[in-house]
This record gives structure tokens, C-alpha cells and sequence, in this order.
């Protein structure tokens, strides 16, 4: 072999050893993201500004989404509407019949825990934020810890005795406790007044905006104001346990946006729209084909000349479906854009009379009372009721009329003074559901049995 | 990486150890003829045993080789022929091969390894062959339709009859629940894409809610590209025990595809031309409508409702609209131009394709244009390197069929069109359909589906021989290559098309693009000891591969057309859906063959180790071992030869694509985007399914060569199959990707090929292959769940311990009143058989091909769409008759009415064939060797108790476990060629 061969040889030699090497190496280039969903990964550990930003977004949308089905289900539940939906008898079967845990039943669960969730990453999350300010990330967490509140207490109101999972697990394994009525409340509570400490260390600003549905509520100090309205109804819940939660509850709506110098419509709002990716109203259907129908005791029940039921329905075409009629119509919202309140004036009102009455204060409660029927429903006061039932009986009225299919709050407020018994039933098969089940994903889980504690 | 480390250095001591053996070489020249004829046989490769030195012979079956100094043996092979030894002194530079006609391919070799091989005399797995004379005896519309029905265990089955493509390979029974049911396809050693990426016409059918891609689609995967008359032969490795040397990727079986080489000697050109039609092949067919028959099912309620129905029924006149939709006939052909030939040192196999598939209606077809070129290069007598290179071109119109929610697809509005209604169009104004929203005939001429490819694939192959010694040899492969195609998809809904105000934003179009690059690089070594004793031949090879697939996929679907335009942004709705997939893997294995006694015993074990960026853990590397036996025993009473073998092998399923992540959702409100966790959890230790195969089995070769029999049992165990279980809502999540679930597949394979006549002028070849396979879910830790169709009510199948993987559940009424849901029959066939039978005589041949399929049942959702419309041809105003019989029964809680047998038994392939005498093949010159003309047809004839169009059809493409859904599918064709062939 001549010497130029040899070299030939060593230099492939040469070339089928780089070849050899450049096949395996490459040990440390498997790494490959998500390269089609943000992960948790990328915003758990020292988010940006614009992290936090979409963080604070996902949390309120997922409060958006899990609303408009909540409201819609308490409303078919407490008789103040129907869903005559011809596709899904269930509307009819399960909320007015028997709810099932693995179908309609367990609907007003996860939704509420995925948001709860969110809550909590954004709380993590946000701690080790090398890019907000120790107020910026007060006032975040916070925020957090207000939504985390606001989707507990619509699980405590959807599920009441059956309970109220105390938090989001950390992983599928370790499930938190399930708390029993009282101690969710308590729980509930305890965290708003975390949030408002927070709220209170929380500077002049958010590091993020709030969608437009906030107006005047999206600084640290107006959005406490918004915790504080949600503050009070938990402790007005919390009221038969002790008369101090109607006075917690007194000192919380003091430290709200409640104002009768005010509109009644001032307050915070989920806002709809039909951009890509965007929500409509849920609760809106066209007027001319819609199944959403009134409950027929709605006008039954009505004062003659109440503003609020001209306001809020109309006559349609009749529609029937499972022995349900109702032509009763639904305009309180006018269009698949229209906000849907999450909170605000006209409830605080009626809530401030319902502490009042808790506390036995009767002529301050008729006062609020009052000023809702003259300025919502444009009726005369109501002056001479004298005894608490009579208060009640009126607040409760009020109530339904003020907050009719933008608020479960009738059901709620029924079973809080154990008078679902009084909600009509329309067939003799029909029943007043007392709670939502826990949904039956959650019960296998915790092997086919919860005992809340 | 300690490992790596280890075969690095074992490789450069190799080399090292090469460098110092130089070896002086000789020459060696000679030829190779066949027995009897004495007929000179070119492009026959002749080697030195146990050395990397060959060639091949040349047009007069002449060869000439470097060979070492000293005492060798020479084998010379050739397809069809059984391989000759011959031992050349050193002193001796002249030999002669007379080799023997092998028309059972005996002594054909049989992959063993990544780049090793052994004859199928000795092979311990039933790997199965099709050559590429088998490949191509009939036309075929793609690749996998000429596979079909030729393997024993092999099923190839059609989605629906729409040409270019849409077929499912699957080997061996169900292998996945969950995972991706494609094999591993490799072309010259590059792992090709099987890709089924979605059209995007949901946009229009709105077949899944959202109008998300959805594969309701009806897409092509995309093996259909490869031409199969540049295939040499395909290799099938049907389960773990033969393919777990390709490791994670090969739980479904792996096929390899190898194509034609180039070969020394002047250019051998092969001109092939086809020119054929095509028709459709099965009509559903529609009721008699009678006027009362009119008013008992539509019930006009007023006088002036029944004016109405009068007028639209008119004087009762009536339109085939099945046989006007489907009633091309437009041309057909295939152009087919090849060469090969080259010097010792180089050379060349070139080839083009052109081909138009027309379908049978107007619009649809499938064209393709190909163009080849594999180059073989000897550097030295040391040093050989193949490159091949593929383009392909093309572009298919498959029209819009299948399930949708808009009364769009052609199969989802004729149910509901009565054959009275009249939808011609009138001065080319397309009258409204009165019964559904689109008129069949205007979606057919005005609606464009469109979807183009242009693909290319590149492999190249160096083997360098570090020494060939008497003794010892060692041989080191590099392979390196990519699978590159862009894919792009236009759909085009223009705003007059009567459908097209539903949403509110008439016209759609919808322009997808996707890309995907596969690319691999692997490198081994082979070494082969055998001992002065001969006692053994030890074939040592080991070696390291790495793959990257990359997809890149999205679609803009814009809605609310400005009249007339169709580009993306002319329109008041846009959105895009993109998708991307990238994969990386690094797999090392290795390998130890020893064939002793006389070459009756082979012993094999191997194991490969395979990591991937799918796993949760991507530094973790996963084992799959291999281990194998085979004995020849001698003959016996008639039986020239039996083989008895036994494989075990495991081999993996990549965990599916992005299971790993706990990805979060994106969310738009109030202008802004937001991010919120998803639904589904993925589980960070995710790691790919398992399979474990043992496999088992009995050659026998009888009278003297004229007789195989091959019979294999095996039973597939597949564990750690990916699921989706519930979790606590508390956790944040619905559910979450897991391991968990095992199924089992038993089944037994049969082949037998006969040559009952073999004579100079004369052969007949005679081959039935028989299989049948049965799958139980073993392990379920989670609760039974539906997969795929739509509901229990309408047929759905189901998951659940202890039963069939492919079982069809369905409500059905018990005389409690109940309706529980209940097994009611299993996709899953009884057995499948197949008959082929090729008879030369002189210049004639005639060839057949018949499949039979004995059970399996189909959901027919088209005849209950048919009946749910009161217009199925068996459905009158009579309540007996049978259409209503069926719906009423359906209606009352029995999904069993629309379970239905789809036993079938097709006529695949015929041709008959006319090899030109010499005075006539002077008409296309001088140098032509010889010209063929043949006649043949695809799918003739078909013999089944289904009363739906076809039944091989799936809704839903490619599935795991819910094929035989029918919903509106593409109709049926059977194809006729005349085919033209001459070589020179």
C-alpha cells in the first residue's frame, strides 16, 4: 500500500469516526417544549409582567364560563325560568326531577376547581416574580385570592350540606378535605380577609388591567370594595350560625361600593363579545326562538305595575315541552354582547336589609327595602309591616324581582330560611333540590363515598 | 453516555486493526446461466462469502470481481433462482453458475437485522415477502392496494372508494387503543411518514363540532405517494418477534421497502403504458316513491301543503342520483418509463412515472408524477455507496363525503333526496334542494377540494470493508436519509353554493399547509467469525440510530367571502389552526447471529435500547429484547425439508404525541388573551407501549421444491397501553393520560404455495393464504368507555375487560322495559383467506387474486340515514316493509338493525397477458428483448350480504379499533387496464 492509499484510508477512517460520533452525539438536544400550548412549566417559577397579565385573564374568564351555566341552573332550580330545549331532556328530568352526580348533577364542580386552580398557580406563581414589585405582587395575590373566593362560594351555595371541597389538590393524589357547610363558609371568609390584607399592601395599581366590566373597581383599593360585596355574602350566609356574622356582614357592605346615592347598576360586570376566541352571552337567546322561558309564577307573583318584571320579560309565542308551558319571555339581556353583573348596587341594598334583618333591625332594613321597590321596581314603600316574617317575606320578593336571571340567589336565599317547600312545583314527579351532589368524578375518586367535615 | 463511548471505541479499534491487514487481491471472472435453458441471467449478484466484495452480472451473465489472495467460496443469487456456492482455488480465475429456477422464492433472504439478512431457508420469523413482480401484476391505485390480500396476516383495507389513496395497514390484530395504528414504513433504511394529515373540508361538513380538522376528513396517509413499480420488494414484519430490533416504534409492524438498483452493463430500458376506465361498482339504490307513499311520510297538513308535495312530485318522474353523481368515465393511465444499467463501477437505476387515477365523478382523480434515481457507486473494492433520491408529485380531488352536520356531503343528502325531487340544473341555475339544504349536483360541480403534495426522498447508504478474511469479516454501514414533503390543502366553498348562508358567513375557504421532515442517520458495524472448524458462522453487528420527525401543520379557515375571491383574508371570519409535532430519538442495539450444524441451526438474540422526547423521562432508555431459534431438519417421507422456529421478541409504540405536557389553554376576553389550565393532565412519566410476541412455527418444503407449507401461531401481549383516566375535578383537571391498560392478540397464519405444473413452457403457481386473529382486553383499570362512532344508541364500540378490543356495543330492549347496552357483534373477522393463481403458458399468462373476509361487522349508518328517511329501496308506506321494519325496531331501542355483517369476498386482481413473438417486437426496434400486452381489472367483482355501498370503509380513517363505521362514504369503483410493457 503506497502512502497516499494509506492516507486515503486514515482520512476515511477519520471521516467514519466523526460520522460515528456526529450520529450519537446530540445527547443533550432532546429537550422539545410544547410547541402548541403554553405550559405550565413556562409560567409557574418567575413570570414576566405580560404573564401575570394573562394569568389574572385566564382567572377571570374561567369565572365567566362557570357563571353563566350557574346562573341559568340555580334560576330552572328555584322557579324562575326554564330551559324548554327539545335536544336535551335533561333540562326538564334532572333539574326539576332527580339530578344525577355523573350528569347535569355534577355540573357546578370542576369548572369552579379548574378556576380555583388557576388561582392557586397564579398565587405561586406570582411570589417569585422577579419583575413585580412587592405591592404589585400584594395586590396580585390578592386579586387571586378574591376570584379563588368568589368560585368557592358559588360551589358552598350550589352544594350547601353536601359540601364544599376546602381547596384545589396540589396533585390528583392528594385530595383536599371536603368541609361541611359551616366550616366552607368560615373558610371562605377567612379568605377574603387574607385577600384584603393583601389588597391593603397592594399599592396604588395592578401590574395588570381588568377587563372593561371592572370600571372603577380596578385599583388595590376599589377592588377591595368588590372583595367586601362578596365578603358580605358569606357572612350573610354565615348568619344562623351567630348574629356577629350579620354585623361582619354589616361592616363589610361599609367597606363596599354599597350607595344609595348611586345607580343601582353600579358594580362589576363580566363582559361578552363575538371576536374570535370570545364569549357570548350565555344567557341570551333571540327572543324569538328562545327556549330560556320565565317561570309562569313570575308574573303570578308580580306586583301590579313593577318595573322590573316590564324590564326584564315580555310575552312571546308560548312553547311546551314535557308538560311545561311558558310564554314568558326573558329581555334582560339584549343582546349576545350584554354584561351579565357579577355584583353590584341593587344587591348590596337588598343584602344591607337582609344583615338588618339578622340583626333584628327591621326599620333599617325596610328603609333599603323600600328604596329598592321605589327606585328599581318604581312602586309605592311598604310601610306597615312590623314583624320579622313580613320583613323577610318582603326581602325575599324584592330579591327575586331585583336580581331575576342574573343571580341564583332565590334558591339559595329559599333554602336559607327553609322555605323551599314554598318554591311551586309544576307536576306532581317535580322536587325542590335542597343542594347539587358532588359530582360523581370526585366521589370515585375518593373511593364512592364523601363525608364532609 | 457510557455506551456510546464503548461502541466508539470499539469501531476505531476495528479500523485500526484494518489499516494493518492489507490485503494483496486477485481476479476472478466468469458467468452465471440457468439450469436447463443455459439462458445467459444478468443483474445476478455474485460475493465473495463472508466478504463485502460482489457484482453483478452483466446482460450475457458475465461478471468479474476482486477477490483475496487466497481460496474463496463465490455465491452467486438471483430473485427467482436458488443460490449456487461454488468454491474457486486461489490458483482458479474462471467459474460458471448454472443456477436452478426457485418459483416458491425458497432461498430468497429475509431481513434479520438492520443490516443483516439470512435466506428464508433459515429465517426464524414468518417474515413475509412481496416481490416486485407480485407488486405489480395488476394496477393498483396506490401502494398499500397492491399489498392487499397477498400476505397471510396482513390486513389492507380501504376507507372508502375515493381515488388516491386513504388505506389502513394492519398487521397482526389490534395493537393500540389510543396510539397511532400506522406501522413503521422504511424506504431504503429512512423512516418515511405515513401521515394522515386532515383536508379541513369540517370546515364545510361540519362533521366535529367546532370546525376543528377532524379526521371524518377522509385523508390520504401519505405511503400512498411511493410508486410501486420502483419497488424492488417489501419486507413485512408483522410483529415484536421480528421487529424489535427497530425497538419504540414497531409494536405495529414494520415494513421495509427496498427499490431497484442499478446493475452493470448497457442501459435496460422497461416502457410501461396503461390506459384503463373506471365505474362505479355498487349502487345503495333508492325507494319507489308512490304519491300516497309521499303523503303517509311527509303528512301534509293543509290543502295547501299538499299542493306543495303534488308539485313537487310531479308526474312521479324519476332520477338516479347515485348513478348521475358517479358516472365518469374519464381515462385513466400510467406512464412508466425505467432504466438500469452502468460499468463494475457505477450504476444506475432511473425511473418516471406519470399516472392519472379519474374517479368516478366528475371533479375527483388522483394524479401523480414520480421521478427516480438510485445511484451505486464502488469507491473500492473496499468501499460501496447507494444514493437514492425519490420526487413525487401529487395532487388528488376526493370531493366531500363522509359524516357532516350540514347536509353538504353527497351521501348525507341523497338519503333525503327522493329519487322525484329534480336538482338538474336548468341554464345552469342549480335548483334548491326542497328536502335538504345543498343540491348534490352543484356541491359536486362548483365545491373544490384540492390537495397537492410534493414530496422528496433522499437516502444514502455507505458500506465500507474494514478486512475480509477467510475467517473474519467486519463490514461498517452508515445510513443516512429524509423524508421531506410539504402538503398543501385548498378548499374553496363558494358563496353561491346553496348551503352556504347556514352559518350566516356564506362562502368558505380553507387553505391548510403542512410540512414534515423526517430525518435519520445510522451507523453499524457487522462482523462475521466463523472458525477453521466451519462449526458456526457468528454474525456480530451492532450500531446507533437517530430519527427526528418534524410536522408543521396549520390551516386558515376564513368564512363571509367577498362574492368571487378566495383568498384567505376576503373574508369577515378568519382563523387558524396550527399544529406542530417535533420527535427526537436515539436508539442503540445490538445483535448476535449464530447459524451452526450445517447451517440447520440458527440462534439469534438481540437487544435494542431506545429513548425518546415522546417519554416523560427523555434521558430514559427503554430495552426490547429479541431472541430466536430455527432448526432444519432433514427430509422425511415426501418432505424435502421442515423447519421448525420460535421467536420472542418486544417492541414499543411511541407514548403519544404531547401526553407528557399539563399544557394550559389560551383564552380571549375582552380583547386580551388569558391562560388557564387545560382540561386533560399529561403524566411526565409517560413511556412508550409494550408488546411482547412469541411466535412459533412450521416450514415445510416438499416434493422436491414444488410445495411450501407455512403454518405460525403467535400471541401478541401488549401492556402499558396509554388511556385517559377520570381525575378528582378538585385536582383542576377532568383526566389525565396514564399506562395501564393490556390487551391480548392470539392468532394462527397459514400460507401454502403450489407449483402443480412446472415445465420449460408451462407453470402454474398456486398460493392460499389463511389467518385469523382474536384480541381481549385484559386489564382495564379504568371503568368500560366508548371509543369512536356516535353513541351507543347508533353503535359504538367499546373498551372493556375480558372482551373483544373491536367489540360493537348497542341498546337493546329487554321485555322488563330496560335498554341496556349490550355487546352486538365485533368488527374483528372470523378469518380472512386469500386465493392467487398465475398460469404461464408459452406466451400466455393468466393471474387472479381473490380475498374473502368471513365476518366482522359494520355500524351502517348510511342505510339508517337512508331509512330514517323513509327512502331506503326496501322502505315503502306498507309498516312491514323491511326498511321501516328496521327504523321502527331501531326506534323502539334495537341498535342491532344497523350491525351488520361484512363478510365479502372481492376479485382484486385479474390480468391476462400476451408476450409478443420476436417478429411482432421488431416493430419497436431491434434492441427489444422483449413486449407484453396485458389486460386487467381491480376490484371486479364483489360478493357480500352488506347492503352498504362497500364493506371496507371507515368514517373515521385510520383507527385502532373504530374502522367499519360507515357514514356517506366515497362509493365503490372496479377499474379496467390495458397495459402495454416492452423492455430494450
Amino acid at each position: 500500500m503506497t502512502t497516499t492509499r494509506r492516507a486515503r484510508h486514515l482520512a476515511l477512517h477519520a471521516a467514519g469516526l466523526l460520522v460515528a460520533l456526529g450520529t450519537v452525539q446530540g445527547c443533550k438536544d432532546t429537550l422539545v417544549p410544547d410547541l402548541n400550548n403554553p405550559s405550565l412549566e413556562g409560567i409557574i417559577s418567575n413570570p414576566t409582567r405580560a404573564q401575570v397579565q394573562t394569568m389574572a385573564r385566564g382567572i377571570l374568564d374561567g369565572n365567566r364560563t362557570a357563571q353563566g351555566g350557574f346562573i341559568r341552573d340555580l334560576e330552572i332550580i328555584g322557579r324562575d325560568a326554564y330551559n324548554l330545549d327539545a335536544a336535551d331532556p335533561r333540562w326538564v328530568t334532572e333539574l326539576l326531577i332527580n339530578l344525577d352526580p355523573g350528569g347535569f348533577g355534577g355540573r357546578h364542580w370542576g369548572d369552579r376547581y379548574r378556576n380555583v386552580k388557576g388561582a392557586d398557580i397564579m398565587i405561586t406563581s406570582v411570589s417569585s416574580s422577579g419583575a413585580l414589585s412587592a405591592e404589585e405582587k400584594s395586590a396580585a395575590i390578592g386579586f387571586a385570592q378574591t376570584f379563588k373566593a368568589l368560585d368557592l362560594l358559588a360551589v358552598e351555595e350550589a352544594h350547601d350540606t353536601a359540601g364544599t371541597a376546602a381547596d384545589a389538590s396540589a396533585t390528583a393524589d392528594e385530595l383536599t378535605p371536603i368541609l361541611c357547610r359551616d366550616n366552607a363558609l368560615l373558610r371562605i371568609s377567612a379568605l377574603l380577609d387574607t385577600a384584603k390584607t393583601n389588597l391593603q399592601a397592594g399599592g396604588a395599581a395592578f401590574s395588570f388591567t381588568l377587563p372593561g366590566g371592572f370600571a372603577g373597581f380596578d385599583t388595590p383599593a376599589t377592588f377591595l370594595q368588590f372583595n367586601r360585596a362578596i365578603k358580605a355574602r358569606a357572612e350573610i350566609y354565615l348568619g344562623p350560625t351567630g348574629a356577629a356574622h350579620f354585623t361582619n356582614a354589616l361592616t363589610a357592605l361599609g367597606e363596599s361600593f354599597v350607595d344609595t346615592t348611586k345607580s343601582l347598576d353600579l358594580g362589576v360586570y363580566h363582559l361578552y363579545s363575538l371576536a374570535a376566541g370570545d364569549q357570548s352571552n350565555p344567557l341570551y337567546q333571540d327572543p324569538a326562538t328562545t327556549n330560556f322561558r320565565a317561570h309562569p309564577s313570575v308574573l303570578d307573583s308580580a306586583e301590579a305595575g313593577d318595573q322590573r318584571v316590564a324590564r326584564k320579560t315580555t310575552i312571546g309565542a308560548p312553547k311546551t315541552y314535557q308538560g311545561l308551558t311558558s310564554d314568558i319571555v326573558f329581555t334582560v339581556y339584549s343582546s349576545p354582547t350584554a354584561p351579565i353583573p357579577i355584583v353590584r348596587n341593587e344587591e348590596l341594598i337588598l343584602l344591607r336589609a337582609q344583615a338588618n334583618l339578622g340583626l333584628n333591625n327591621l326599620a333599617a332594613a325596610m328603609r333599603d327595602i323600600n328604596y329598592v321597590r321605589v327606585h328599581s321596581a318604581g312602586l309605592a314603600p311598604k310601610q306597615n309591616l312590623t314583624t320579622a316574617i313580613q320583613v323577610r317575606d318582603q326581602l325575599l320578593h324584592e330579591k327575586r324581582y331585583s336580581l331575576l336571571w342574573e343571580s341564583g340567589s332565590r334558591w339559595v336565599d329559599m333554602r336559607l330560611y327553609g322555605l323551599l317547600g314554598n318554591l311551586p312545583r309544576d307536576l306532581p314527579t317535580h322536587k325542590v333540590h335542597p343542594n347539587f351532589p358532588i359530582s360523581q368524578d370526585e366521589v370515585l375518586a375518593r373511593g364512592g363515598s364523601v363525608h364532609c367535615q | 453516555m457510557r455506551f456510546t463511548r464503548v461502541v466508539l471505541l470499539a469501531s476505531s479499534l476495528a479500523l485500526a486493526a484494518a489499516s494493518a491487514a492489507a490485503q494483496q487481491q486477485r481476479r476472478i471472472t466468469g458467468r452465471v446461466v440457468a439450469e436447463g435453458t443455459s439462458e445467459p441471467l444478468p443483474a445476478t449478484s455474485v460475493v465473495v462469502a463472508g466478504t463485502g466484495l460482489g457484482t453483478r452480472t452483466n446482460d450475457a451473465g458475465e461478471f468479474s470481481l476482486l477477490a483475496p489472495d487466497a481460496d474463496v467460496q463465490l455465491i452467486a443469487r438471483r430473485i427467482g433462482y436458488k443460490q449456487q456456492t461454488v468454491r474457486v482455488a486461489r490458483e482458479q480465475s474462471q467459474v460458471t453458475f448454472t443456477l436452478d429456477r426457485d418459483v416458491l422464492m425458497l432461498e430468497e433472504q429475509v431481513v434479520t437485522g438492520e443490516n443483516t439478512s439470512v435466506s428464508r431457508r433459515n429465517a426464524a420469523n414468518d417474515v413475509a415477502v412481496v416481490s416486485n413482480v407480485e407488486l405489480t401484476r395488476a394496477p393498483s391505485p396506490t401502494l398499500e392496494n397492491a399489498m392487499a390480500g397477498k400476505v397471510a396476516g396482513v390486513t389492507v383495507s380501504q376507507n372508502s372508494g375515493a381515488p388516491g389513496g386513504g388505506l389502513q395497514v394492519q398487521l397482526r390484530g389490534v395493537t393500540t387503543i389510543n396510539g397511532s395504528t400506522d406501522p413503521l414504513y422504511i424506504v431504503d433504511g429512512v423512516i418515511v411518514s405515513n401521515d394522515a394529515i386532515a383536508s379541513g373540508a369540517n370546515a364545510i361538513t361540519a362533521a366535529a363540532a367546532g370546525g376543528n380538522a377532524s379526521n371524518q376528513d377522509n385523508p390520504v396517509n401519505r405511503i400512498a405517494d411511493f410508486n410501486p413499480a420502483d419497488i424492488e420488494r417489501i419486507e413485512i414484519l408483522k410483529g415484536a418477534s421480528a421487529s424489535a430490533i427497530y425497538g419504540s416504534k414497531a409494536s405495529n409492524g414494520v415494513i421495509i421497502i427496498t427499490t431497484k438498483r442499478g446493475s452493470a452493463g448497457a442501459p435496460q430500458f422497461s416502457f410501461l403504458q396503461r390506459v384503463g376506465t373506471q365505474e362505479l361498482s355498487n349502487e345503495i339504490g333508492s325507494r319507489h316513491w308512490t304519491l300516497p307513499g309521499v303523503y303517509a311520510y311527509f303528512g301534509p297538513k293543509t290543502a295547501a301543503d299538499t299542493a306543495r308535495y303534488n308539485a313537487l312530485y310531479g308526474t312521479g318522474a324519476t332520477t338516479d342520483y347515485e348513478k348521475l353523481l358517479f358516472d365518469a368515465h374519464d381515462p385513466s393511465y400510467e406512464t412508466d418509463l425505467s432504466a438500469r444499467g452502468g460499468t463494475d463501477a457505477t450504476r444506475y437505476f432511473v425511473s418516471g412515472l406519470l399516472k392519472r387515477d379519474a374517479g368516478i365523478m366528475s371533479g375527483t382523480g388522483y394524479d401523480k408524477q414520480s421521478v427516480r434515481a438510485n445511484l451505486s457507486q464502488t469507491f473500492s473494492s473496499r468501499l460501496n455507496v447507494d444514493v437514492n433520491t425519490n420526487f413525487i408529485h401529487s395532487n388528488t380531488r376526493r370531493g366531500l363525503t363522509n359524516n357532516d352536520n350540514s347536509g353538504t356531503s353527497y351521501y348525507m343528502v341523497l338519503p333525503f333526496t327522493p329519487s322525484f325531487a329534480r336538482l338538474q340544473p336548468v341554464n345552469g341555475d342549480y335548483p334548491a334542494n326542497p328536502f335538504e339544504r345543498s343540491n348534490p349536483i352543484q356541491t359536486r360541480d362548483l365545491l373544490q377540494n384540492v390537495e397537492e403534495v410534493y414530496r422528496f426522498t433522499g437516502a444514502a447508504n455507505a458500506r465500507y470493508s474494514v478486512f475480509a478474511r477467510e475467517r473474519q469479516t467486519l463490514e461498517l454501514n452508515l445510513n443516512g436519509g429524509i423524508d421531506q414533503f410539504s402538503q398543501r390543502n385548498d378548499i374553496f366553498s363558494p358563496n353561491e353554493l346553496l348551503f352556504e348562508p347556514q352559518d350566516g358567513l356564506p362562502g368558505t375557504t380553507v387553505r391548510g399547509a403542512a410540512g414534515n421532515v423526517n430525518s435519520n442517520l445510522n451507523f453499524s458495524a457487522v462482523h462475521t467469525f466463523t472458525p477453521a472448524s466451519g462449526f458456526l458462522t457468528a454474525t456480530t453487528s451492532a450500531g446507533v440510530q437517530r430519527e427526528r420527525r418534524d410536522l408543521d401543520d396549520a390551516s386558515i379557515l376564513t368564512r363571509g367571502l367577498i362574492p368571487g375571491q378566495r383568498a384567505v383574508n376576503q373574508g369577515s371570519s378568519v382563523s387558524v389552526l396550527p399544529n406542530r409535532e417535533l420527535v427526537k430519538d436515539l436508539a442503540f442495539f445490538a445483535q448476535e447471529e449464530l447459524l451452526t450444524l450445517g447451517q440447520r441451526l440458527l440462534v439469534t438474540g438481540a437487544v435494542r435500547a431506545d429513548r425518546s422526547t415522546n417519554n416523560g423521562d427523555i434521558n430514559k432508555f427503554y430495552y426490547f429484547p429479541k431472541a430466536s431459534a430455527s432448526y432444519r431438519m432433514p427430509a422425511f417421507r415426501g418432505v424435502d425439508e421442515a423447519k421448525l422456529r420460535v421467536a420472542f421478541g418486544q417492541s414499543g409504540l411511541p407514548a403519544i404525541y404531547g401526553s407528557k405536557f399539563t399544557s394550559l389553554q389560551t383564552t380571549v376576553y375582552d380583547a386580551g388573551t388569558g391562560v388557564q389550565t387545560g382540561l386533560i393532565a399529561g403524566d411526565p412519566n409517560i413511556r412508550p407501549e409494550r408488546q411482547t410476541e412469541l411466535e412459533g412455527g412450521i416450514d415445510l418444503e416438499m416434493f422436491g421444491g414444488r410445495s411450501l407449507l407455512t403454518v405460525t401461531g403467535y400471541q401478541k401481549a401488549i401492556r402499558d397501553l396509554i388511556l385517559l383516566r377520570n381525575l378528582a375535578p378538585t385536582s383542576g383537571f377532568t383526566q389525565q393520560y396514564f399506562n395501564g391498560a393490556a390487551l391480548r392478540n392470539r392468532g394462527i397464519e397459514a400460507t401454502v404455495a403450489l407449483t402443480p405444473l412446472s415445465t420449460t413452457t408451462t407453470t402454474w403457481i398456486s398460493r392460499a393464504t389463511f389467518s385469523r386473529n382474536v384480541s381481549v382486553i385484559t386489564r382495564l383499570p379504568v371503568p368500560p368507555f366508548e371509543t369512536g362512532g356516535f353513541g351507543a344508541n347508533l353503535g359504538a364500540f367499546r373498551i372493556e375487560q375480558g372482551k373483544s378490543a373491536t367489540q360493537i356495543v348497542g341498546h337493546t330492549l329487554l321485555s322488563d322495559g330496560s335498554q341496556p347496552t349490550v355487546q352486538l357483534g365485533d368488527a374483528a373477522p372470523d378469518f380472512q383467506m386469500s386465493f392467487s393463481n398465475d398460469l404461464t403458458w408459452g406466451a400466455w399468462r393468466l393471474y387472479g387474486l381473490v380475498d374473502w373476509k368471513k365476518g366482522g361487522d359494520i355500524i351502517n349508518l348510511t342505510q339508517f340515514l337512508y331509512d330514517a328517511a323513509g327512502n331506503s329501496k326496501d322502505y315503502s308506506e306498507d309498516p312491514n316493509s323491511p326498511g321501516q321494519v328496521r327504523f321502527n325496531r331501531w326506534a323502539q331501542g334495537f341498535t342491532k338493525e344497523y350491525v351488520q355483517d361484512g363478510s365479502f369476498v372481492k376479485v382484486r386482481e385479474v390480468s391476462l397477458g400476451y408476450t409478443l413473438p420476436p417478429s411482432v417486437t421488431h416493430v419497436f426496434g431491434g434492441r427489444t428483448r422483449s413486449a407484453r400486452l396485458e389486460l386487467s381489472g381491480r376490484n371486479l367483482l364483489t360478493f357480500t350480504p352488506y347492503v352498504g355501498l362497500d364493506p371496507e370503509v371507515s368514517n373515521f380513517g385510520n383507527q385502532a379499533i373504530a374502522r367499519n363505521i360507515d357514514v356517506a362514504p366515497y362509493p365503490p369503483s372496479r377499474s379496467y387496464f390495458l397495459t402495454l410493457n416492452v423492455e430494450f
